[in-house]
């Protein structure tokens, strides 16, 4: 095979050269902004390689002496611009003294070529050029990679060192060789011929490489934004979930003052007989607070029924009734815009399967819209039918707006009414849904009427009284009803205890209670129920679940294993909230409370509740006596006693977290804290009780949940009571 | 002679009380709660021997024991456990070693922990 003659070689090098300039050139719009300096510093470099190139391959004798020197600058120049391009690609600042070596190195090939001509000493100071130059930019790229590190990154640096070891080989072969002066063209040296295409390489393999650097960069960026987008979207979310939360925990916290204030009237009167100006009063009281009640625990409903969790307790409710007292409640607001309202059938009681309060609001709104949309002077009626399912048909005169038509239920839709909100119509439909109802709209163009109605589940064994009243979820099945102010007065003085840190709270229930045979204590919060239950047992504790310092449920327990360990009779314990919600109530019963009681309560349903824990014989709870290992004193060492107070309780509250993970089945939480408490235990000289813990721990993996309960009640029960001994030092 | 420097390393502030009231007087006891920062009081204060809990829900004692290993400042601080996953029973077994190094059941007499001490404080018996 013959030699690649040095300047067709020279002639394709350069053509590549040029080629790939224009096509970087070409591309520079393309790239982001971001990288415009440094693929501009690699353009010019490519085009100077291709300059420099062509000058040393234009090389005649006679002009040896000037387009050597040029070419070679040209080249020097070319490097540098290419270390240049790749330090401004990260960013880094420019720095002039980059290109001293390339001065140096062109200064010292003019010198070899025109005023001594030395061929290896050109070689070799245009090989230490170079070198420098790509190895500088090779090591650059290295420094500053990223993490993940762009493929293009570690290509880009293997074709500079590519570069710079064939620069390194070639001079040293030459060096070797000591050819004493001439053009490389002349020589007869086989590297001759890959010289040119091996210059090329860097800027036509090099330049491809360069430009993927830049799309990774780019894609870089775009990942990066999508995760910063990512995680606004996450934060935004997080922001409406708190919103709502927040908005609900509100409303929750407005139930207790309410509560309060529509209990105090039914108080004031016990302590004296109103004159009627003041009796007037206090309804009116008794009617602003119970009505914002029910307000609150409609919006409470509501977002239950918003997000599935609501349960419907159907009850058995007069449909027509309801219906009357609203279009009396709306008579007024009718009667101003000249609007009759009629019911058909007129006086037919009409029994749904619904809940009493639902069934209201829903009617009232629906009414209420159907009043505003009448025309002046028309009648609005409502039309009930009974059959499979018991229709409401609310009719009047007016058409819906076309463009409300088809989301007349939906959240916030609302047309041409001042201050609407659009939330009335899409409440009604969410309460018909919650029912196991139904709620439809049809409005007609031709006849200028609309129609809503609303279907219901008829309640199938008509009952014996009249509309029921919301009923409490507390209530108890088999309670004997009281007239109001006139509980029986109970047989054996019963002594109750009443926790709850609103001293408003304790202040209405005292009231509630029969001024005659009981005993009333009250504590602030758990911590001070449970030491009430320790200086005397209470037979009825009314317990506010969210205290200070220690809540409810923790009292509770702690109280119950107490009296275990005393082998008292277990008082009749009765979570006291104004959290009426089905699902917690159930919870609370499971957790180890005997009733719930929802505030605010009245005099019956207090009466009732003291009639059954007076009805319950003493002793009705299992008494169960502590092992061995627990009775007995403890010893400690005189060092530790001031802190064994504050031991104990943080002994308790993990004992608190250990019940709470075993209801859980968390066997792994189980076994930690009971290795955390076996360890202090011992430490603090409550031997036994480190034993029982021990033991927990080893059998945590196949523990019967009622053995693990038993035997947290021995050690709550134990830590609460067991006599503590100084040890002397 | 200034009294020797102890650190004590557990999740459990009760056990670190505990150990203030009964070794304090004899000791300078430093304690923490979190085995991260009981590392960096290591590197700093360069205890003359580190007390450490095995079972912690961050970082367990094996992991504080190879950090302490890892670093030429604390590698030479001997370490010892301090742990109610054995007996004392069990450690006499072991002859005083939990997972390869010296170890003190939680459950051990005070009299046992301090005994223990002592031996790891001793300078080692030249021949």
């Amino acid at each position: 095979m013959g030699r690649m003659d040095p300047r067709t070689a020279l002639a394709i090098a350069t053509l590549f050269m040029l080629l790939n300039g224009g096509i970087l050139g070409l591309m520079h719009r393309g790239l982001s902004a971001e990288v415009q300096s440094a693929a501009a510093d690699w353009r010019i470099a490519t085009l100077l390689a291709a300059g420099g190139t062509v000058l040393l391959a234009a090389q005649q004798a006679d002009n040896t002496w000037l387009l050597l020197p040029a070419g070679n600058t040209s080249l020097q120049l070319a490097m540098t611009l290419y270390w240049r391009s790749v330090r401004r690609f990260d960013g880094l600042p420019d720095n002039p003294w980059i290109f001293a070596p390339a001065v140096v190195v062109s200064l010292t090939i003019a010198w070899f070529a025109i005023v001594q001509p030395v061929l290896w000493c050109r070689v070799l100071a245009a090989t230490v050029g170079w070198v420098s130059a790509l190895s500088a930019a090779a090591w650059s790229l290295y420094r500053h990679r990223r993490h993940p590190v762009e493929i293009s990154r570690r290509v880009l640096g293997g074709i500079l060192l590519v570069v710079v070891v064939f620069m390194v080989v070639r001079g040293a072969v030459f060096v070797w060789s000591q050819p004493v002066q001439g053009s490389i063209l002349d020589t007869a040296n086989w590297l001759n011929a890959i010289t040119p295409l091996s210059a090329a390489m860097l800027p036509v393999i090099g330049t491809t490489a360069f430009l993927v650097l830049c799309a990774e960069r780019l894609q870089g960026h775009l990942a990066q934004r999508a995760v910063e987008l990512d995680a606004k979207n996450s934060a935004l979310n997080a922001a409406i979930r708190a919103r709502e939360d927040a908005e609900r925990i509100a409303r929750h916290d407005l139930k207790t003052p309410l509560a309060s204030i529509a209990a105090t009237p039914a108080l004031l009167r016990a302590i004296a007989p109103p004159n009627p100006e003041q009796e007037q009063l206090l309804g009116m009281v008794e009617l602003a607070a119970n009505r914002a009640l029910s307000m609150v625990k409609l919006s409470l409903d509501l977002y239950h029924m918003e997000n599935g969790s609501y349960v419907f307790q159907p009850e058995c409710v007069d449909v027509a009734g309801i219906a009357s007292s609203v279009m009396h409640d709306l008579r007024a607001h009718a009667a101003s815009k000249g609007v009759r309202l009629e019911r058909h059938p007129q006086a037919e009681a009409v029994w749904v399967a619904a809940d009493a309060a639902l069934c209201y609001c829903c009617m009232a709104n629906l009414l209420k819209n159907a009043v505003e949309a009448a025309s002046d002077g028309s009648v609005v009626t409502v039309r009930m039918t009974q059959g499979p399912r018991v229709r409401v048909a609310i009719h009047n005169r007016g058409v819906v707006p076309l463009a409300l038509r088809e989301r007349f239920f939906e959240k916030y839709a609302t047309q041409g009414k001042l201050g609407g909100t659009g939330l009335g119509t899409y409440s009604s439909h969410l309460m018909a849904r919650a029912q196991g109802g139904s709620l439809a709209m049809d409005t007609s163009d031709a006849l200028g009427t609309t129609t809503v109605t609303l279907e219901l589940q008829p309640f199938h064994s008509p009952p014996h009284s009249a509309v029921t009243e919301p009923s409490s979820h507390a209530r108890p099945d088999n309670a004997t009803t009281a007239a109001p102010g006139q509980a029986q007065p109970l047989a054996t003085p019963l002594r109750v205890l009443i926790a709850d840190d609103d001293p408003y709270n304790r202040k209405v229930l005292c009231g509630q209670l029969p001024s005659s045979g009981v005993v009333v204590d009250t504590a602030i919060n758990g911590r001070e129920a449970f030491e009430r239950c320790l200086a005397a047992r209470p037979d009825v504790v009314f317990m506010d679940l969210e205290m200070p310092v220690q809540g409810g449920v923790e009292a509770m327990q702690h109280i119950r294993a107490l009296q275990a360990a005393r082998r008292q009779a277990a008082s009749l314990i009765c979570a006291f909230s104004s959290d009426n919600d089905a699902h917690n109530q159930a919870r609370y019963l499971a957790m180890g409370f005997d009733h719930c009681l929802v505030k605010p309560s009245s005099v019956e349903r207090v009466a009732q509740l003291l009639q059954r824990a007076a009805a319950e014989a003493p002793g009705r709870g299992p008494v169960v006596a502590l092992p061995p290992k627990l009775a007995g004193s403890v010893q400690v060492k005189q060092a530790l006693v001031p802190d064994v107070t504050a031991f104990l309780q943080s002994r308790l509250d993990l004992l608190a977290q250990l019940q709470a993970a075993a209801s859980t089945h968390d066997r792994a939480t189980v076994r930690r804290l009971a290795h955390t408490l076996t360890g202090s235990l011992a430490m603090f000289g409550f031997e036994g009780a480190a034993d029982v813990c021990e033991q927990l721990e080893r059998q945590s993996a196949d523990l019967d949940p009622a053995v693990l309960a038993a035997q947290l009640g021995h050690l709550v029960a134990h830590l609460c009571t067991v006599p503590i001994e100084t040890l002397p030092p | 002679m200034q009294p020797r420097k102890l650190l004590a390393i557990d999740d459990d502030e009760m056990v670190l009380r505990y150990l203030s009231r009964t070794l304090g007087e004899r000791y300078t006891l430093l304690t923490s709660p979190d085995p991260h920062l009981g590392i960096a009081m290591a590197r700093n204060e360069l205890p003359d021997l580190v007390l450490c809990d095995i079972d912690m829900p961050e970082m367990d004692g094996g992991a504080v024991c190879a950090a302490l290993a890892e670093d030429p400042l604390t590698a030479h601080i001997p370490l010892m456990y301090l742990t109610a996953i054995v007996s004392p029973s069990e450690v006499k077994e072991l002859q005083g070693f939990v997972g390869g190094r010296p170890g003190v059941s939680k459950r051990a007499p005070l009299e046992t922990l301090v005994a223990a001490i002592e031996r790891l404080l001793a300078p080692p018996a030249s021949a």
